[in-house]
């Protein structure tokens, strides 16, 4: 939350992945809820995770910008890379890491106030002032809120639609810059339709970010998804380009997964 | 409609009537015996012996300063204590523990807060019957009240929303800022002007500081001694003559015009403009769209 924190703001490198996890185990009150996880986000790609409810999707994606560790009983082991450099260590602020790996999170609700006051939020609170105005009228266009509401920045938050909700809380999180989006089911809620639009907006981004996209919806993860993770019961069990995965699983009980049968 | 229907509404609109009728009926008796008394004298002069004499300009006083220097002492406290219970992440078991002892001592009967305010402040302190002991002793008293009313006003913003502010690298100090209290300070204000508006005719935690009720003047400093009240009326509806009740009746009629302003007060800062984002916000991340249909995500085999 520092002013200072630019300078230690780093892309990831040029050459290397967006985003490794190395050996992540995340416990709660003493259950393993996810196993020696290590999974590699390429620059550029979108990796969806898959697994039934409860598999540990939700809080791998939360303890990786450091949400889930200030949750009670949960403790947190393992490297988060980004640029060479571990979130999970103490000595980074976990804001940074917050603004570092931006998670969205479904049916998001406003910050109070207008849709300017929202989308200044994060800039204000790492201290970021001089270059607000640019910031914001980026985060603006990324999320195709430009057109609609760029003229009318104070108008409140609170007035917009599922969909433009859900774009706002996008350009929360662009506003910052992320290296990399953690979408937890960000179409949850939305119409088939606005789905559409939200993912459509969500491919055009992503590049030269990289995204991690927790989802409930087989579909969503076939259509969005350069490679596919299957996660069950906290271990990942399968991961690799996604119609390898959807097509032809290497693993017993990815196959019965996708194809609805019993785990 | 059915028979135990009509007995259910005929029963509950009997309860709802005599609940209504008593509190009316004794605001119209006490208007009757007080409406002689409630002159401009009535309102500037001291206590007396002649009944046509005497005003409440002393317990009026003491009332209004009491309650000012008391809620500047307390709701400072009050709102420290609860922000760090609903805003604090870590040391929740801590939170937890004085919790309960914040609930357990404001359901303490109020002479309890008495007998403490007068051992500890008038006798160890030697505070006396000063206005200061008054203020300290009715800070206890409404201190653990004031937290909890607070808390729930702090509750009602929605966890996702603060959750919003987290994901963005807010740590407490600007989730307060800039979340919980553009959303809640609304609420924050009434819960404290209907606490004190129940604190105004509070006379349990005051009786045993022995508060006089005899003053012939104002409390100029805290070492003064004070009056309140619901003291003065005490005092006067105990006297033998008649005159007295009707001046104990308009005092009770001043009392109540200041506990229900300061609840009118409440509801038109809360009602305001709504309670400012909250609602909506809440409305968005409520639970009955997030249980709702699921538009596209059914597993493939389903």
């Amino acid at each position: 939350m520092t002013g200072a924190g630019r300078e230690t703001w780093a892309w990831p490198g040029p050459e290397g992945p967006a985003l490794e996890i190395r050996g992540l185990t995340v416990r709660h009150r003493g259950r393993v809820v996810v196993r020696n996880l290590s999974l590699t986000v390429p620059r550029g790609a979108v990796v969806a995770l898959v697994g039934p409810k409860g598999c540990g999707k939700r809080i791998l994606l939360r303890s990786l910008n450091r949400m889930a560790q200030e949750e009670e009983g949960v403790t947190v082991s393992g490297e988060v890379l980004v640029g060479g450099r571990n979130l999970l260590d103490a000595g980074v602020d976990p804001a940074e890491a917050r603004r570092t790996l931006g998670l969205v999170l479904p049916q998001a609700p406003p910050l109070p106030g207008s849709i300017l006051a929202n989308l200044a939020f994060g800039p204000l609170v790492h201290g970021w002032t001089e270059d607000l105005d640019r910031r914001v009228d980026e985060a603006l266009k990324s999320a195709d809120l430009w057109e609609e509401f760029g003229e009318r920045l104070d108008s409140p938050a609170a007035q917009l639609d599922r969909l433009g909700l859900q774009k706002l809380a996008l350009a929360r999180a662009l506003a910052l810059d992320p290296a990399l989006l953690l979408l937890e089911d960000p179409t949850l809620g939305l119409e088939p339709d606005e789905a559409r639009i939200l993912e459509g907006l969500l491919r055009g981004l992503v590049p030269p970010r990289a995204a991690l996209l927790a989802t409930s919806s087989l579909q969503q993860a076939a259509r969005l998804g350069d490679y596919a993770a299957f996660l069950l019961e906290g271990e990942l069990v399968e991961f690799g380009p996604t119609p390898q995965v959807f097509t032809r699983p290497r693993d017993a009980r990815t196959e019965a997964f996708l194809t609805g049968r019993d785990l | 409609m059915k028979a135990e229907d009509r007995t259910l509404v005929l029963l509950s609109s009997a309860a709802f009537v005599l609940v209504l009728v008593g509190p009316v009926f004794l605001i119209l008796d006490a208007c009757r015996d007080a409406l002689p008394h409630l002159k401009g004298a009535f309102f500037v002069e001291y206590a007396s012996r002649v009944p046509s004499r005497a005003g409440i300009r002393a317990p009026l006083f003491g009332t209004v300063w009491l309650l000012v220097l008391t809620a500047l002492l307390s709701v400072p406290l009050a709102l420290g204590t609860a922000l760090w219970l609903e805003e604090s992440t870590p040391r929740r078991r801590t939170a937890r523990w004085l919790q309960g002892a914040i609930r357990a001592f404001s359901g303490f009967p109020s002479i309890v807060f008495g007998v403490l305010g007068f051992v500890v402040f008038a006798q160890e302190m030697k505070l006396g019957r000063s206005l200061a002991a008054g203020v300290l002793t009715l800070t206890l008293f409404v201190a653990p009240a004031l937290v909890m009313e607070l808390q729930r006003a702090f509750a009602s913003v929605p966890p996702g929303v603060r959750e919003q502010a987290r994901l963005l690298g807010a740590g407490p100090w600007e989730r307060v800022r800039r979340v919980v209290w553009p959303l809640a300070w609304r609420r924050a204000t009434a819960a404290v002007l209907r606490v004190f508006g129940r604190a105004a005719g509070a006379a349990a935690p005051l009786v045993l500081l022995g508060v006089l009720t005899f003053l012939a003047f104002t409390p100029e400093t805290l070492g003064d001694p004070f009056t309140v009240l619901p003291l003065q009326v005490f005092a006067w509806a105990t006297r033998p003559q008649d005159e007295f009740r009707g001046l104990a009746a308009a005092a009770v009629l001043v009392l109540m015009a200041i506990s229900l302003g300061l609840q009118a007060l409440a509801l038109w800062v809360e009602g305001g403009e709504g309670p400012g984002g909250a609602d909506k916000a809440r409305g968005r991340s409520g639970g009955k769209e997030r249980s709702g249909e699921l538009p596209e995500g059914r597993r493939w085999g389903e």
